[in-house]
């Protein structure tokens, strides 16, 4: 059986850039907010979501 | 360990625990009454505010004798530890108003700055305290043993959500739920009309497929709670439902209504006979009737028979014979005797209504004669029917009169009270003494219904992985939709995009979720092995399953039944694995470490948090308990024991591993003195003393 290590090693290489970013930054605030008032947390995913998204970059840029 | 008027143990007691890893053992030992439970719950009120199962008078903490002394005596217990190079002081307190409202106060340091009461949680979580502060009187966690003929029986400690809470797994759940809120925010749903109805009716399907996914992940967090609450509450409604036996309850319900039967019945006896005592009594002129009124007819028949009644010479006749003082018939003059007998006469027959009264008179008189006889013929079946109830009554005479009736009714009347007040008492007697308990409501079929919510639960549950399945499936087609249509409108793409993307995180958190409980059962497994070995040296292997319940397997491929003395070994290998986890959990926590290194954690017998086990050996038969008693040495490198007295013996044999012992002298009324011996020295242990109800002190003894 292969080790939790490498099961989230796995799973974790087949989340894009973008989603490996944001689960990173889904996980500090989790942490950093894990003993005080966390109730603004959803809405702060989803705007950091929206924000993540609109900054890709647009088809035909950089080409 | 200080404690100030805590329950029994007056003024300030002290104990300091063996640190020593290889004395790993402080005991303490102490007589029935002494207070070793009440101890065991000086740790988990200090650390938690909480106490043990079973520990009553809860609100009856401060020493009654210090209390009595002065009012505004207050208990504390102060708890001193140490981890990983820090000290941490834990002192709760109450005054008497404060035990009564439940409330304390508690006051937390750490290296001597003030902290705060979560900080000693996080080094011993809440989830673990019925661990850590085992009650082993109370084995009912030993439920975590697989048992294949009550699959259903449930532990009120929940192993998973303690392994990840010392993994601090809490996070991986809070993202979850967050996650699955932020997906459904207002701030990635459609803000404006959607003129296009293909978009918008994709949209629609989005979010009622989105709203039901969340719903279904929710229950499937919500309901493991909710079952293991329903189980309990089931085995609760169970054990009381227990309490009871139906035979003997409708047995005692059977007599009991026999018994009332003949209460009533006599009692009805008793207001029959009384009634027809009454009838009797209202009659009794009658008795003296019957003879008056035959001779007053008798009169009247004889008035009659002499011509006066009816008269046959009319008043006014004899009135105007005197008046002429001749015979109005021949015209004879009237001598002196014939005025003097038509004079007589007259008197007689002065009053023509009277005599057509006396008529009348004899008339009601005879009808009265006749009605009479009809009660009393009626009367005497009545009382003749009453005497045949009793055996030693006799029937009255066929002519029995008033009296006689009376005479055997009062004997009725006797014997009725007689039987009802035995009836009575007997029923009284028989409350007093044969009443089995009984439940105030039915409580078998409260049993019934809650394991019927038991089930429903378990159906609900078995059915939702299937049930996500098929609404992700639906949930991804309906995204897939809206996207696909939401070509043209930026916002919209984005908007989902952002949905996929938290849905991604949302499922790498799930993962790591489920791992930190699959390979912290693998731990768990490999650690309980690990202690069960040290512990007993038995070639057994123990396995753990999705659910933390333990099998024992002997080699072969079916599971082996514990004895109850193997089940208790187990148990305490089982308080001994988690225990010796916890440091290591904690330390996977605090380097954040927990998807790279829970599954590959090996334990030992030198690392582990202390437990303290309050009597772990009261359950056994006594050629284990030396077992046991052998064996805890090797479980953790901190044990406490409160434990009887009685089997010292068996505990001194192992002096070499106890690196403290400490004597809960108890002093009482009606005690005597007793000494058990330790060290060779006889050591006092119980003391007589009428002055003091009951007052613990701590000795140490090394």
């Amino acid at each position: 059986m292969i080790t939790f290590e490498e099961k989230m090693a796995r799973l974790g290489a087949a989340l894009s850039e973008e989603s490996r970013a944001f689960t990173r930054q889904v996980l500090d605030l989790e942490l950093r907010n894990r003993f005080g008032v966390r109730t603004q947390l959803p809405e702060e995913f989803a705007a950091r979501a929206l924000k993540a998204v609109k900054a890709r970059p647009q088809e035909g840029d950089g080409e | 360990m200080t404690l100030k008027n805590w329950r029994s143990f007056h003024g300030e007691n002290s104990i300091e625990f063996s640190v020593n890893p290889n004395q790993p053992i402080t005991l303490i030992l102490g007589p029935n009454g002494a207070g070793k439970t009440a101890l065991l719950n000086a740790f988990t009120w200090a650390i938690y505010g909480e106490f043990t199962e079973g520990f009553d008078l809860r609100n009856d903490l401060i020493n009654h004798e210090a209390l009595a002394v002065n009012s505004s005596e207050i208990v504390q217990v102060k708890l001193v530890l140490s981890d990983a190079g820090k000290e941490f002081v834990i002192t709760r307190s109450a005054t008497a108003a404060q035990q009564e409202a439940g409330t304390n106060d508690v006051f937390v340091s750490i290296d001597g700055s003030t902290d705060l009461e979560e900080s000693i949680h996080k080094l011993l979580p809440k989830a673990l305290k019925d661990l850590f502060f085992f009650p082993a009187e109370t084995f009912g966690i030993a439920k975590v043993l697989r048992s294949d003929d009550r699959q259903h029986e449930t532990s009120t400690l929940e192993i998973d959500t303690a392994i990840r809470t010392l993994l601090a797994g809490d996070v991986y759940d809070n993202a979850i739920r967050d996650l699955r809120t932020a997906e459904n925010s207002g701030s990635l749903k459609s803000t404006r009309r959607v003129s296009d109805d293909a978009i918008g009716q994709a949209n629609d399907a989005w979010s009622k497929a989105q709203a039901e996914l969340a719903e279904a992940e929710r229950l499937k967090e919500a309901l493991p709670a909710l079952l293991a609450s329903a189980r309990a509450d089931a085995e609760r409604a169970q054990k009381i439902a227990e309490q009871y036996d139906p035979a003997k309850i409708e047995e005692w319900q059977r007599e009991f209504a026999k018994r009332s039967t003949v209460v009533v019945t006599a009692k009805t006896e008793v207001d029959r006979a009384n009634d027809l005592y009454l009838q009797l009594a209202r009659g009794a002129y009658r008795h003296f009737v019957a003879k008056a009124v035959p001779a007053a007819i008798r009169r009247l028949d004889a008035a009659e028979a002499c011509g006066l009644i009816p008269p046959r010479i009319d008043g006014q006749v004899l009135q105007r014979t005197l008046d002429e003082g001749k015979c109005l018939l021949c015209g004879e003059k009237l001598s002196d005797h014939g005025t003097h007998r038509v004079k007589d006469l007259q008197l007689r027959v002065a009053d023509s209504a009277t005599a057509l009264r006396g008529l009348e008179a004899r008339s009601d008189l005879k009808n009265f004669v006749e009605r009479s006889d009809e009660t009393l013929v009626r009367l005497r079946a009545s009382v003749v029917d009453l005497a045949s109830r009793f055996e030693n009554v006799a029937s009255p005479a066929k002519d029995a009169n008033f009296v006689h009736l009376r005479a055997t009714v009062h004997e009725c009347i006797a014997l009725a009270d007689r039987y009802h007040k035995r009836a009575e008492s007997s029923l009284e007697d028989f409350k007093a003494a044969e009443q089995p308990e009984q439940p105030t409501t039915n409580v078998v079929q409260i049993a019934v219904a809650k394991q019927l919510v038991v089930r429903e639960l378990e159906d609900r549950i078995a059915a939702l992985p299937g049930r996500i399945r098929e609404l992700q499936t639906a949930r991804d087609a309906a995204l897939a939709d809206l996207t696909a249509k939401s070509k043209g409108s930026k916002e919209a793409i984005n908007k989902t995009e952002a949905i996929r993307l938290l849905d991604d995180s949302k499922a790498f958190f799930q993962a790591a979720r489920d791992g930190l409980t699959e390979y912290g059962r693998l731990d768990f497994e490999r650690a309980i092995n690990q202690t069960y070995k040290d512990l007993v040296r038995k070639p057994y292997e123990l396995r753990v399953d999705a659910n933390f319940r333990i099998s024992v397997f002997d080699g072969s491929e079916k599971p082996v039944a514990p004895s109850q003395a193997e089940r208790v070994l187990l148990l305490i290998s089982f308080l001994g694995a988690i225990a010796r986890l916890a440091p290591q959990y904690q330390q996977i926590a605090r380097e954040k470490a927990q998807l790279r290194k829970v599954g590959d954690v090996t334990t030992s017998a030198a690392e582990g948090f202390p437990v303290v086990i309050d009597a772990p050996t009261s359950a056994f038969d006594p050629r284990y308990e030396r077992e046991v008693v052998q064996a805890l040495p090797r479980l953790l490198p901190q044990i406490v024991i409160p434990v009887s007295d009685g089997s010292v013996g068996l505990w001194e044999e192992i002096a070499s591993s106890i690196g403290r012992v400490y004597i809960m002298e108890l002093t009482s009324k009606g005690q005597s003195d007793q000494t058990v011996r330790w060290g060779g020295k006889d050591r006092v242990i119980c003391r007589a003393d009428d002055s003091v109800t009951t007052r613990t002190k701590i000795v140490q003894v090394i």
